[in-house]
């Protein structure tokens, strides 16, 4: 989810919801009504939730596919270079280039690579690295569904998104960017 | 018991030249005394065999786990399965040509070899058919009583008989982990007796459960093209391309475990089944070819999430996986048999007779029941798959 800093003289308008169903309603006729969703925050991954905000197809499959090629290469690298050219060791009679033998060590890597950096790019993108100050909303890792409504040009907005969330069952509606 | 609705006059036709043409290249290869019949026969007896039986642990599956989502698409394998006693009768005909696959038929040759004479016990005639013939009637009992249990609910709408498949599918799983292990070790492994690999019958098992699932989305998207099972949407198509994307990469987790720990080891009575294979430049190719046509390929189509959900794609990786899974089985018995590198015609010819009587049984089962399991409690979930709905935990 895209996380921009915060920016002065925008309103930002949160909506709680106690269920599912809902902040997905919610978000579907917020779209529809042309407000801009700046993000919604859910304890579990919900289904549907990035076709309803509309978002386009991550990239992180890409780096995750390049950082495997890297692991791949470093591994295959690593073995031949130490094992057939720098260092080469009779082991039983095998040929120094074994390479069978260097497969388990290059899938390793290639896991190891991808799954790191794609987690680490991950938490870069979404601000939530070790240390960070982004604070998040109270119980949202536990039984709260939140949709931050950010305001464009138009004044009305904030008490259009508003109405957008008791309409669909917000239990609260508050005002405020300090989560942001 | 017609299937004509599925079928125009002229596939009808089609499909019995396929036959004629089998039959022909069996005729042929008995009238020329070829040593490649029998083998050939065995290849394409086994390889059918599996598709129904991946249909069968497909289904066994779906109910064991509780699946929602493959309902929809349920009486597709169910009627793969039909398959079961006619790809039986099949196997049993290799009775015929035992002494043409087998060494361990010839007793001067088991006399002669001390391992042989040891392995008698085991590897002898009237044992090697007996196990053979209670293993493939296990097999039908559990294919007839899953068929009954699931076409009794269309009838009578009993929940009862979903708890029962659960019940069956969990007991057959674990008899037929059994049965195909001893299955495989017998019928193939046995080609080369003095070679032995733990892993073989696990091997086996990876390439029959990727090719049975690649054979039914390929039958789902024939039907779907033809407007019957509307019903089954992008969604399912794309749990079978994951199922498939992900078992492709069993298969070559599974010939790594193998050909690793063989290669390692560097013990004759081991390395001898891979000598076979890459001993000459022939069979080296159909080796690395092995590879590509199951692995690498599928994996590198399969890899994009569009690509599973596209039909031509899907359709494209699925038969590449059948064809690399009957070469996977040409390489686990020519090279034994000691045979040259060369795909012959009563081979293929062979392999389109087996094909046109699989899909004959495969329709004529298709059409003993409706195509959705109309009372099954599962339908609703896999009907919603990818809708809102369902997305919003309705089911």
């Amino acid at each position: 989810m895209p996380a921009t800093d915060r920016q002065p003289n925008v309103r930002y308008m949160a909506g709680f919801f106690k269920r599912e169903r809902d902040v997905l309603a919610a978000v579907r006729e917020a779209r529809r009504a042309g407000l801009q969703i700046h993000d919604v925050y859910t304890p579990f991954a919900v289904h549907g939730m990035d076709r309803a905000m509309g978002l386009r197809r991550s990239r992180l499959t890409w780096i995750a596919f390049v950082a495997g090629v890297m692991g791949l290469a470093a591994g295959l690298a690593l073995q031949i270079w130490t094992s057939v050219y720098d260092w080469p060791l009779n082991v039983g009679g095998a040929p120094f280039n074994s390479f069978p033998l260097f497969i388990p060590v290059t899938f390793e890597l290639t896991v190891l690579f991808s799954g790191l950096i794609a987690i680490g790019m991950l938490l870069i993108r979404n601000r939530l690295w070790l240390f960070s100050k982004r604070r998040v909303f109270d119980r949202v890792t536990d039984d709260l569904f939140v949709c931050v409504i950010k305001q464009s040009d138009a004044a009305s907005d904030a008490e259009e998104a508003a109405k957008v969330f008791t309409r669909h069952g917000a239990i609260r509606v508050t005002e405020g960017d300090q989560f942001v | 018991m017609s299937f004509k609705d599925f079928i125009s006059d002229r596939e009808r036709r089609a499909l019995m030249g396929l036959l004629a043409l089998g039959a022909l290249g069996f005729v042929a290869g008995w009238l020329s005394h070829s040593a490649r019949l029998w083998p050939g026969f065995l290849l394409n007896a086994f390889y059918f065999l599996t598709l129904a039986l991946g249909a069968m642990v497909f289904v066994s599956i779906h109910h064991v786990s509780n699946a929602g989502w493959s309902t929809a698409i349920r009486r597709i394998p169910e009627a793969m399965m039909g398959y079961v006693p006619l790809g039986a009768v099949m196997m049993l005909l290799t009775f015929f040509g035992r002494r043409a696959i087998y060494r361990w038929t010839h007793e001067a040759v088991v006399h002669s070899d001390g391992v042989l004479s040891v392995k008698a016990w085991l590897l002898n005639t009237p044992s090697f058919f007996a196990r053979m013939a209670i293993i493939l009637a296990i097999w039908i009992a559990f294919m007839a009583l899953l068929r009954r249990e699931s076409f009794r609910q269309d009838e009578d709408g009993r929940l009862e008989h979903t708890m029962r498949s659960k019940k069956i599918s969990a007991v057959f799983l674990v008899v037929f982990a059994l049965t195909f292990s001893l299955a495989s070790f017998d019928w193939l492994m046995s080609i080369e007796p003095e070679f032995y690999s733990t892993i073989y019958a696990f091997y086996c098992f990876s390439g029959l459960f990727v090719s049975g699932i690649a054979a039914i989305a390929i039958l789902v998207i024939w039907l779907r093209r033809r407007g019957f099972l509307p019903e089954v949407g992008e969604e399912h198509l794309h749990n079978l391309g994951k199922l498939i994307f992900g078992f492709t990469t069993f298969w070559a987790y599974i010939w790594i475990s193998q050909y690793l720990l063989i290669y390692y080891a560097n013990l004759p009575e081991e390395t001898i089944y891979y000598i076979r294979q890459m001993a000459t430049p022939g069979w080296y190719g159909l080796f690395l070819l092995n590879l590509f046509l199951n692995w690498i390929i599928p994996f590198v189509i399969l890899l994009p999430r569009q690509a599973k959900r596209r039909e031509g794609w899907l359709m494209i990786a699925c038969v590449i996986v059948l064809v690399g899974h009957w070469l996977d089985l040409y390489l686990m018995i020519f090279p034994q048999i000691g045979a040259a590198a060369m795909i012959g015609p009563y081979d293929l010819m062979l392999g389109m007779g087996f094909t046109a009587l699989f899909l004959y049984t495969f329709l004529r089962s298709l059409k003993q029941a409706a195509l959705l399991p109309v009372h099954d409690p599962y339908l609703q979930e896999s009907l919603a798959l990818g809708s809102h709905e369902a997305e919003a935990g309705v089911y």
